[in-house]
């Protein structure tokens, strides 16, 4: 009987194998479990046993070669008088099957044609054999697909590594996204849906890098965004008097973050509207608590932790509480309820010299502040004197279902008033 | 113990350790899981399992060894290298195969695979893929049976035999059910198949202790030190130690040193073991040990145990034809055994599948 060798599956994942060597020459007699052939796979170097006694009697995938997962590498006869039949049946064989199993690589490197026996060669191999030629993985497909022969390509890769586009250059293609590429990970579908046009090619040498799932989930807040109605009302507030204050509580670990917070926090509890949103288009949702979101840019994206409770806790907690908030949001930590609880959001880029901005509402909340930098400002009284101020420009955006102009107005007049006479906000 | 059985060996000349019968059946049993894992190495390398799949091979006689001593309401529970413990228990060939090929006619439908032998009807309570944790489900089952006995007065004397690895043994729930069995007195025996290697982690460089066998003493129960190479050795200390849980006088630890002929898993190339003690371990082969001393004591000849490799090896290509004819699981299949009722959560109200539906992972994908 005349049974076939064949390449293993030696993992799950494991496609073709590329024969290292064979341990056995043609003609030898072989034990049942006894080593055979050392085949390299996905994963490691292997050797592969008989599971029959008998003969090898033909070499079908020679040493170097590569052969697919169950493809025929040798012939095992059962008795020596079978050889001959085998060695024929493997000649039909090599000029069939192996043209188009075997991939022509470089002839077999000429080592002694049976290396010692089990010693797995494979691992010498590295640093005693020739120049041995580094390639991707993804290189050695590519080379494949476009018949290039990696070994006459220059790598240009870490320590002379052939890439991918190295493998392109030699096959005479630009590297760019033709169908054998795989498809570049796929845009977010909210982004898709943004944007069903097609969009012109990207520039030459140009990358694309997938969202973060922070950006992700920004880039959906923000197309969601655009299902509410929003308006936007601006208020200028004069910040003399809280700079004054600032300057004596800061010693005390007090920031202006804090103290926006807060006078925001106040200022809401007197409108409660505003601290109000709309959740399904036909009821007003009135929050039991005032929160109060502090938009956070970190790293790569934006965070919002959330002062809670901001009308009610002190000054000095707040501040506390405000930089446990950054600290954890710096090294992500923050727990879900602490950036997602937010009832009212408050924007400050005032820091930056940003005079003026507008704020996107974010999904789920009436109102959001924007907070440009105070700045002394020539202002008119109502005698019409010119006095120097520092003024500073709030706009606010809110959901236009529940909350209406007079009422944005009425609340930044109260805003207005407690940063004007800070007082009440160290009580 | 172990010197027990050597004297035993030494003065009792005349009378043999086992008989004709009881030598065949071993040996069968012993043929049996070597082969079908033999198989289970073609049929893997020829890509028909998948996944990770672990063999047996070298470690017969301590399958054999306890789970032969064994009634069918006794227990067994293994660990991921489980499909000679299953053949042993009396799990079908032809279950433990198509299992392996993930077909429905295996042990457990096809759903568990090389790791997750369990047969009901067999008292083979599973392969348990995590390292230890089949430790305290077989103390539950030996728990189990002193209760039954006990307290709801039934006529039952089972006893847990729970196999388990030289790596388990530096895992703490290995030392929690030692304590909790010799407690409660159960009647289950910790079997310990030391093949020296935790995949490619050296028992002696992982163990602060490596004599495993001693840690049985420091719960109050006694520790066995057995050469898991000779099958008749370890069936006399598998004897005491499952009449001991019989009578209901409580726990043994056995430990059976042991080998494994093969890499870890299939996927092993298997470096880091020296040739050396490859070879040593190679020439304490078990099954040829066993054959020897039938022919010696002209228990067997050497024709009738040929005979026996020859049912078994068709015993297993039949199983490997059977598997392969088997039908795959039905996609329904999928989500039973899963959740408790798969109507309330895998299946809609219109009776298929949600996850069959496109929207079904939509709004989860982004959270």
């Amino acid at each position: 009987k005349i049974r076939e060798i064949f390449m293993p599956a030696l993992s799950s994942t494991m496609t073709e194998g590329k024969i290292v060597s064979w341990i056995k020459t043609e003609g030898e007699k072989l034990a049942k479990g006894e080593s055979v052939v050392v085949v390299e796979s996905d994963k490691a170097d292997m050797d592969v046993e008989t599971f029959y006694d008998g003969y090898l009697a033909a070499i079908v995938v020679g040493e170097g070669e590569t052969a697919p997962v169950g493809a025929a590498i040798g012939l095992l006869a059962e008795t020596e008088a079978e050889i001959e039949e085998a060695k024929s049946k493997a000649a039909s064989k090599s000029s069939s099957s192996v043209a188009e199993a075997v991939v022509p690589s470089p002839p077999p490197v000429t080592s002694s044609p049976a290396p010692a026996i089990a010693q797995p060669a494979p691992v010498t191999a590295v640093s005693d054999g020739p120049r041995k030629t580094v390639a991707t993985p993804y290189a050695k497909k590519l080379a494949k697909q476009h018949k290039v022969d990696i070994e006459s390509v220059a790598g240009t890769g870490p320590f002379g590594r052939i890439t991918a586009s190295d493998v392109e250059t030699a096959a005479g293609i630009a590297p760019s996204k033709s169908s054998i590429a795989p498809p570049p990970p796929p845009p977010p579908p909210v982004t898709a849906k943004a944007t069903t046009t097609n969009l012109p090619p990207l520039l030459p040498d140009s990358s694309i890098v997938p969202f973060t799932a922070m950006q992700s989930a920004v880039s959906k807040n923000m197309i969601e965004s655009l299902s509410v109605p929003t308006f936007r009302v601006g208020y200028p507030v004069n910040t003399d008097a809280l700079d004054a204050l600032y300057e004596k509580v800061k010693p005390k670990g007090v920031t202006m973050t804090a103290l926006l917070a807060k006078a925001a926090g106040m200022a809401l509890a007197q409108h409660p509207v505003v601290n109000a949103s709309c959740k399904d288009g036909k009821s007003f949702s009135y929050n039991s608590s005032i929160n109060i979101a502090v938009a956070v840019a970190i790293n790569g994206g934006l965070i919002t932790p959330v002062l809670q409770d901001a009308d009610k806790l002190d000054l000095y907690l707040l501040s506390q509480k405000w930089k446990e908030l950054v600290g954890k949001a710096r090294s992500k930590q923050l727990q879900p309820h602490e950036y997602n609880s937010g009832t009212f959001t408050l924007s400050n880029l005032g820091m930056f010299g940003v005079d003026r901005f507008d704020a996107i509402l974010p999904p789920g909340q009436g109102a959001i502040m924007a907070v440009g930098a105070s700045k002394p400002t020539v202002v008119a009284d109502k005698d019409g004197f010119f006095s120097v101020k520092n003024t500073m420009l709030v706009n606010v955006t809110a959901d236009h279902r529940i909350v209406y102009g007079a009422d944005l107005a009425a609340f930044l007049q109260t805003f207005a008033k407690i940063i004007e006479n800070p007082d009440s906000l160290t009580l | 113990v172990q010197e027990v059985v050597k004297e035993k060996q030494s003065t009792n000349n005349t009378s043999l350790l086992i008989t004709k019968e009881e030598g065949l059946e071993l040996y069968e049993d012993m043929i049996l899981g070597r082969s079908f894992e033999d198989m289970c190495a073609q049929m893997y390398y020829r890509g028909k399992m998948f996944g990770f799949v672990h063999l047996y091979n070298g470690q017969e006689a301590v399958s054999t060894g306890f789970i032969k001593l064994l009634t069918k309401s006794d227990s067994v529970v293994s660990t991921y290298r489980d499909h000679v413990h299953a053949l042993s228990k009396g799990v079908s060939a032809r279950a433990v195969m198509s299992e392996l090929f993930g077909k429905v006619t295996g042990c457990c439908r096809g759903q568990g695979g090389s790791m997750h032998m369990f047969s009901k009807e067999h008292n083979m309570l599973g392969g348990f893929a995590f390292i230890g944790e089949g430790i305290p489900v077989a103390t539950g089952a030996a728990f189990s049976s002193k209760y039954r006995r006990e307290v709801l007065k039934q006529d039952c004397d089972d006893v847990t035999v729970a196999f388990f690895g030289d790596g388990t043994c530096n895992n703490g729930q290995f030392f929690e059910c030692l304590n909790m069995a010799a407690l409660y007195k159960l009647p289950i025996i910790f079997v310990v198949e030391n093949n020296l290697w935790a995949i490619g982690m050296s028992h002696l460089r992982a163990t602060s202790d490596p004599e495993i066998w001693k840690k049985g003493p420091a719960f109050g129960m006694p520790g066995v030190h057995v050469d898991g190479m000779d099958v008749l050795k370890v069936r006399e200390v598998a004897k005491e130690a499952v009449t001991r849980a019989r009578r209901g006088e409580g726990p043994t630890l056995v430990e059976c040193e042991t080998y494994r002929f093969r890499g870890h898993s299939l996927a092993d190339p298997d470096e880091l073991r020296d040739a050396a003690e490859k070879a040593k371990y190679a020439a304490r082969d078990p099954i040829a040990a066993l054959k020897k001393y039938l022919i010696e004591n002209k228990l067997a000849k050497e024709a009738e145990l040929k005979s026996i490799e020859k049912k078994i090896d068709e015993l297993v290509e039949e199983a490997v034809e059977f598997a392969d004819a088997s039908p795959q699981p039905g996609r329904s299949q999928l989500l039973e055994n899963v959740f408790a009722d798969p109507k309330g959560f895998g299946i809609g109200p219109d009776g298929r599948y949600r996850c069959e539906d496109p929207k079904f992972t939509e709004g989860t994908a982004q959270v």
